[in-house]
């Protein structure tokens, strides 16, 4: 391991988001050549794309197949290890709180480490003409099972529903800041870096269900912008999705008002646009599921 | 007519500058070979370096140059590059605690963020690569604490300070993606990256752009009912500076956060915020109007700026001749920055320049010498805390440290501002004068580190000995040894022969001490007078 002793959720994260830097588990490469650039050649600079597009879209694809970002996931997690407390940690209700908590935490007897400041909101309204249930999980907090899988946040994970008599279904949800759980091999075991609002729509005149911000999973990093899903396009969404090429540049796949995942594709003020595609259906499948909550 | 305007237009030249190198007096050879040994080894000459270039002259040639490959060398960059760079600071917003650390590793934690940006400027300088590199660099320098904290490849079997490189994706830009640099520099949701480009230009180019003079007398009617946020993009009050920042500002998201407080949060770079900034200050990343395309990018044009080069050799002349440069320096500034860049942006080969300035070797002011430049001129230089600190380390093996913390180097149990040092966030610039706070600490650090060499050298007797060659505690003062050991003393601590008088001195001081409390109370006294006079207190 080229990392040692590191701890926490920082240290997980780290380690997540750090990809394969350290697989061949070789000593790393930190010695450095001698140095005779010149300052002259600086402002000759330009980065220059290391992906096609079939590569990036490739490597976007392999990400989104990891899993919609869902915030109920963390949150489903975050209640399950609350179970592992005892009578004094991590102390009454559902929040971790304190400055104890924030510097160093506790141990409670079944083995199990809370760390941290959260703030957990939860709604359940029933019985009136709407029915509507949310829930907003933020902080900065590590919990350690006892069997040293750790669910770590820095961030804020929300979702909300409402049901009308009339049978209008409307739904939102983020996902926002850093999040791990090892226990898991999908998005949230990886690790991800994001800021991502969705929405839906259904029941109505009007279905409609809708993306848009970052997403970091895997070393892939991608942005959606404006994305729509709406009846009659076949479950594939129209806006853009940016995507960023390992040099730093970023690119657009610019979906337009096709309705096959389809659409032109270039690297920003880069060349001419080429034809690219990206399977964004089984993402509106997972917001549309999130309808029904 | 156009030649008129535009002579009209040209900026002011600046007044004729008073000969510095004739209003000043230099250092004798043996006081400068001090300064230049504290400024650039933090310790002082040897007996046989003083005795050398007492000797022959151009000694002081040879081990200035010495001196500039020393490896000690990097360390006193640190310290002076962190006098304007603010970096170690008492508290970032993700503590030890954040960490597997106890508290007794409080302050290596503090110290070694606020130096991972300062080591790798360090590391630059020491290895003669360009300065250019400080801010492409794909590696950045730390040791084993920030190996365990943060992603990083740290080398295996490595101790200490490193060249180590970033695991999570963050572009090549050496300090401009330090987190030591950006946990120092953080924003808020309202500030929106703007103090980090503050930052940049202020450290980079010395465009400081807070402290520029803005007038908002003729915009105050103007501000009622009108979004602050739409003002800093139409009102020219505003524009004046924001137009630079924000495009600057926007750049920087790959740190932006969502929790202040997270180290999952705080540590890693986030590649996929970058294009954030760009809605969140309606700019797109630019340095000065040239579209940048990410950090990388950002590093090049920086390095590429003309000012980058000006701003290295004004912050190092501002280290070396401890004061702020000002408009009359600008033909110095201006000779020193060609050969620089010329030179291909080698620090020691600057170093070497302004060690031998006029500015830097001066030791007093002629009687002709204007008032101005009698004001301006630092012609004795009082020793900071960290030179304290290595100074008393060195002679004598002593370290003021409590629980962790060098009590020279922080504030929250420390002593660092008092003894005229800067903390980075309440006092960012050195005191030059004696202060009564200083001359408190110069006399507990005198003191402690006087008894620390007695007792072992003296009365534990352990070889080799430290400081006190040539004496025991059965030495008396009409024993020839007693005699040479005062006058050794006084060689190597202030760089200046005994005369009979101050011989006489110091042996009135140790009777009467061994008289009240014995030898080793008067060699503790004696020693602890040297340690805190005025000659071994400034250089």
């Amino acid at each position: 391991m080229c990392v040692s002793r590191m701890r926490l959720g920082a240290a997980v994260l780290a380690l997540a988001l750090a990809g394969s830097a350290c697989e061949d588990g070789g000593a790393p490469d930190t010695a450095l050549p001698a140095s005779d650039a010149d300052a002259d050649d600086l402002g000759d600079f330009a980065a220059a794309p290391e992906w096609s597009a079939e590569e990036m879209t490739a490597a976007a694809q392999a990400m989104l197949e990891l899993g919609f970002p869902n915030p109920k996931a963390p949150y489903d997690a975050y209640m399950s290890l609350l179970s592992f407390r005892d009578e004094v940690c991590p102390g009454e209700g559902d929040q971790l709180v304190g400055q104890e908590m924030a510097q160093g935490g506790c141990t409670a007897s079944t083995g199990a480490h809370y760390e941290g400041n959260t703030t957990l909101l939860v709604t359940d309204e029933s019985g009136g003409d709407v029915e509507r249930r949310s829930f907003s999980l933020g902080g900065d907090f590590l919990i350690e099972d006892p069997e040293g899988y750790r669910l770590a946040g820095g961030g804020g994970m929300s979702y909300g529903i409402s049901r009308a008599g009339s049978g209008q279904v409307d739904w939102f949800g983020e996902s926002a800041g850093t999040w791990i759980h090892d226990r898991r091999d999908d998005w949230l075991g990886l690790g991800i870096s994001s800021t991502v609002t969705f929405g839906g729509s259904a029941g109505g005149d009007n279905a409609v269900l809708t993306l848009d911000g970052s997403l970091g999973l895997d070393g892939v990093y991608v942005q959606f912008v404006d994305l729509t899903w709406r009846d009659g396009c076949d479950a594939y969404p129209q806006g853009s999705v940016r995507m960023r090429d390992p040099s730093g540049l970023w690119s657009t796949l610019d979906l337009a008002d096709r309705c096959d995942g389809c659409g032109a594709w270039s690297i920003d003020g880069l060349g001419e646009p080429t034809e690219a595609c990206l399977d964004l259906r089984p993402y509106g499948s997972a917001i549309a599921e999130l309808g029904t909550w | 007519m156009v030649i008129f305007a535009l002579l009209a237009c040209a900026p002011e030249a600046p007044p004729p500058a008073e000969p510095v190198a004739e209003a000043l007096v230099p250092l004798d050879n043996l006081r400068l070979l001090r300064r230049m040994s504290l400024d650039l080894r933090g310790v002082l000459p040897s007996a046989e370096e003083l005795d050398a270039v007492e000797a022959d002259s151009a000694q002081l040639d040879v081990l200035r140059d010495q001196f500039l490959e020393d490896p000690r060398l990097e360390d006193r960059l640190v310290a002076l590059l962190a006098e304007q760079w603010h970096t170690r600071i008492d508290a970032y917003d993700i503590d030890w605690y954040d960490f597997d650390l106890g508290p007794t590793d409080e302050h290596r934690f503090e110290k070694s963020v606020g130096e991972e940006p300062l080591r790798l400027m360090a590391y630059v300088a020491t290895h003669d690569r360009p300065w250019s590199e400080i801010v492409t660099a794909d590696y950045t320098v730390a040791n084993e604490l920030l190996r365990d904290i943060w992603p990083l490849e740290y080398p295996e079997g490595g101790s200490g300070w490193e060249v180590s490189r970033w695991t999570d994706g963050r572009p090549p830009a050496g300090v401009l993606v330090s987190n030591g640099l950006w946990w120092r520099y953080s924003t808020n949701p309202f500030n929106k990256n703007r103090t980090r480009a503050a930052a940049i230009f202020r450290l980079l180019v010395c465009e400081d752009f807070p402290a520029r003079p803005v007038s908002f007398a003729d915009a105050t009617e103007g501000f009622a009912g009108v979004d602050s946020a739409d003002r800093l993009s139409t009102d020219p009050y505003c524009l004046a500076c924001h137009a630079a920042i924000e495009p600057l500002a926007s750049s920087l998201y790959g740190f932006w956060w969502f929790r202040q407080y997270s180290p999952t949060e705080m540590t890693s770079y986030h590649a996929e915020r970058e294009m954030l900034g760009t809605d969140a200050l309606g700019a797109s990343p630019a340095w000065f109007g040239e579209p940048v395309v990410g950090l990388e990018d950002l590093g090049r044009h920086i390095a590429a700026d003309g000012r980058f080069s000006e701003c290295a050799t004004r912050t190092l002349a501002t280290a070396l001749w401890r004061r702020d440069t000002v408009l009359e320096d600008q033909g110095r500034i201006d000779a020193l920055e060609e050969d620089f860049v010329a030179g291909g942006m080698r620090v020691p080969a600057l170093l070497h320049a302004l060690t031998d300035s006029a500015e830097y070797r001066a030791g007093g002011v002629t009687a002709a010498a204007s008032e101005e430049v009698s004001d301006r001129e630092v012609t004795a230089r009082l020793l900071s805390p960290e030179l304290l600190g290595s100074i008393t380390l060195d002679l004598t093996g002593w370290a003021w440290e409590v629980n962790g913390f060098d009590q020279l180097g922080n504030d929250t149990f420390g002593y660092r501002m008092l003894a005229n040092g800067v903390d980075g966030e309440f006092v960012t610039r050195p005191a030059q004068d004696p202060t009564l706070t200083w001359s408190l600490v110069l006399a507990r650090t005198a003191e402690a580190a006087a008894y620390t060499a007695v007792q072992h050298d003296l009365v534990a007797a352990e070889a080799p000995r430290r400081l006190l060659q040539q004496v025991t505690l059965t030495t008396l003062p009409t024993d020839a040894s007693f005699q040479d050991e005062l006058a050794a003393l006084h060689w190597r601590l202030l760089a200046r022969r005994a005369s009979e008088d101050d011989l006489a001195a110091l042996t009135t001081l140790w009777t009467a001490l061994e008289a009240d409390g014995g030898a080793a109370a008067a060699w503790t006294g004696v020693l602890a007078a040297l340690l805190q006079h005025p000659e071994f207190a400034s250089y």
